[in-house]
């Protein structure tokens, strides 16, 4: 059954996710309105790459559309021992971002985790992926992400980006409202 | 003949035990205390009075995620960083204190009945966060 | 052959491109080559505001933009590639160059829309939904099967627009037709229609995003 949020008392919501260093709070500062909240403490089990900060409560921006509505963009911790906050922070939304690094040892395997993870709150076909660093990291290429998750769901949209693009978070929300659209056309 | 060599923990194993040690104290000597725990403030856990490691590792991620939340609620209202805050229910009280000390430092998170005595509990609770933040700074000298 | 030639790009823009071309050869379904001479070019990486040489052959022009431009989807006339350039979005512009070029050969008039119903098996490249109206034309060609009529209609894109889409599509093997089928309707179709407050909320956060 789609649980569809309320929108009558103004609540829209949408939830990025992925792994540490995906590009959560970048992607979220891009479309926010105004300073995010953040909940980023130092990593106490050494830097990964140049990030020596990571996230353990959620990132929260918003993006007033008028009056009476507001978008509410969460960002989840991405560590696995954080689960609970994903389970927290699902509820309600009316979409999911799913975020990958490429660069790292199983970015397909990091999806599909997270695939799995949020399935029971948020329905696939509400959800949109970001590939980011596939500069530095062509391979797996969009192919062999498809290839991989055929047996899951074939159609979700699994697309190249670059969150520090503000343009490429867009891109990935205008094909998220085009799927909610759609689903009840 | 053999002579026994006593085995030096490495530094990190030795914080944790004299974080044990500190844990156990405050559990024998506090009136209520169920169970004390200290976890990193992105959610490791460094040394519990709980046994089962499902629940040390939960209840240290769950502990590092609200310790960043109840800051980031005090800076947003406009009161700073707060040193700890208390939660209160029916069953008893759960009292979590920020412990300095590098790498953004470390929450210690200790749940009680209804017995304990909340302002003998606060005291005990800080004695032992400044014997826990006094290891760590020798750990890191 | 693909004939691909630089007109007053960055040096190490163009050193990336002779490299990409070389590593691409055959790889997108026909051979590339880089050129010097602008006159044997089937396509030029031209910097913006360049106006290309007269050309006794007609020739695709793709604008370098640079790397910190932030150009607004679908206000840009032709081609572009944001710089840096890499495999991935050099890719992306010479399929994109292959299909206009494709398009140009068609005689005028010559428009032959696709016949049948079809649906995508997978979604698009980045590039592909940055169009105008794409995103919502791969979703409803991914919930379910359409004729072309159907497709224009229910997406706003004009026919000759759903057209183009599909064949490309199809000659990258990401739609399939679907022929002699009633349209299917997956069991999440049947979910009752958006609420207004909801479709509402959508349009406006179109609007304030600047979404397409």
């Amino acid at each position: 059954m789609v649980n569809l949020p309320n929108a009558l008392s103004g609540e829209t919501k949408i939830v990025f996710t992925g792994p540490m260093g995906a590009g959560k709070t970048t992607a979220i500062c891009a479309v926010s309105d105004s300073k995010t909240l953040s909940t980023e403490v130092p990593m106490s089990d050494g830097a990964l790459r140049a990030k020596t900060t990571t996230t353990v409560g959620f990132d929260y921006g918003e993006c007033r559309l008028d009056e009476a509505h507001t978008l509410r963009l969460f960002g989840t911790p991405g560590q696995e021992r954080f689960r609970f906050m994903w389970d927290i922070l699902a509820q309600g939304a009316f979409g999911l971002v799913v975020l990958i690094d490429n660069t790292q040892p199983d970015p397909i395997g990091d999806l599909q985790r997270y695939l799995e993870a949020f399935a029971p709150h948020i329905p696939r076909q509400r959800t949109v992926v970001g590939i980011g660093r596939m500069d530095e990291a062509p391979s797996p290429s969009i192919d062999d992400y498809c290839q991989r998750l055929g047996s899951i769901d074939p159609l979700i949209p699994i697309i190249e980006v670059d969150v520090r693009r503000p343009e490429d978070v867009r891109l990935l929300l205008s094909v998220l409202v085009s799927l909610v659209e759609v689903q009840h056309e | 003949m053999n002579k026994t060599v006593p085995v030096k923990p490495a530094p990190r194993v030795a914080f944790a035990l004299q974080c044990a040690d500190l844990l156990a104290q405050l559990r024998r000597d506090t009136a209520g205390v169920v169970s004390a725990s200290i976890a990193t403030a992105d959610g490791l856990p460094v040394a519990s009075t709980l046994t089962e490691d499902p629940e040390i590792d939960k209840l240290a991620a769950i502990s590092g995620s609200i310790s960043a939340l109840a800051s980031a609620l005090s800076r947003q209202v406009g009161q700073g960083d707060p040193d700890r805050f208390i939660l209160e229910s029916a069953s008893g009280t759960i009292v979590s204190l920020k412990v300095p000390g590098q790498q953004g430092g470390m929450v210690l998170t200790v749940v009680t009945d209804r017995n304990a005595v909340l302002g003998k509990l606060l005291w005990d609770c800080r004695a032992t966060a400044v014997g826990v933040a006094s290891s760590a700074s020798q750990l890191a000298a | 052959m693909l004939v691909v030639g630089v007109q007053e790009i960055l040096p190490k823009d163009q050193l990336v491109l002779r490299s990409l071309l070389r590593l691409l050869d055959g790889r997108l379904g026909r051979r590339l080559a880089f050129s010097e001479s602008i006159d044997d070019c089937d396509v030029v990486f031209a910097a913006p505001g360049v106006s290309l040489a007269a050309q006794s052959r007609r020739t695709v022009a793709v604008r370098v933009l640079p790397e910190e431009s932030n150009p607004t989807p679908g206000a840009l006339q032709g081609l572009s590639i944001v710089a840096p350039l890499r495999m991935t979005n050099v890719m992306e512009a010479l399929r994109a160059c292959v299909e206009a070029i494709r398009q140009a050969k068609a005689p005028p008039g010559a428009f032959a829309p696709l016949p049948g119903r079809y649906r995508l098996r997978r979604w698009p490249d980045a590039a592909a939904l940055r169009q105008p109206g794409i995103p919502r034309l791969a979703a409803l060609l991914t919930s379910r099967s359409f004729d072309l009529a159907g497709a224009s209609a229910a997406s706003g894109l004009p026919p000759a627009a759903v057209d183009g889409f599909l064949k490309a599509c199809l000659a990258l093997g990401y739609a399939e037709t679907d022929e002699g089928a009633a349209p299917v309707t997956p069991p999440h179709a049947a979910a009752a229609a958006l609420p207004g407050p909801m479709r509402s909320v959508l349009g406006r956060l179109r609007e304030r995003l600047k979404l397409w």
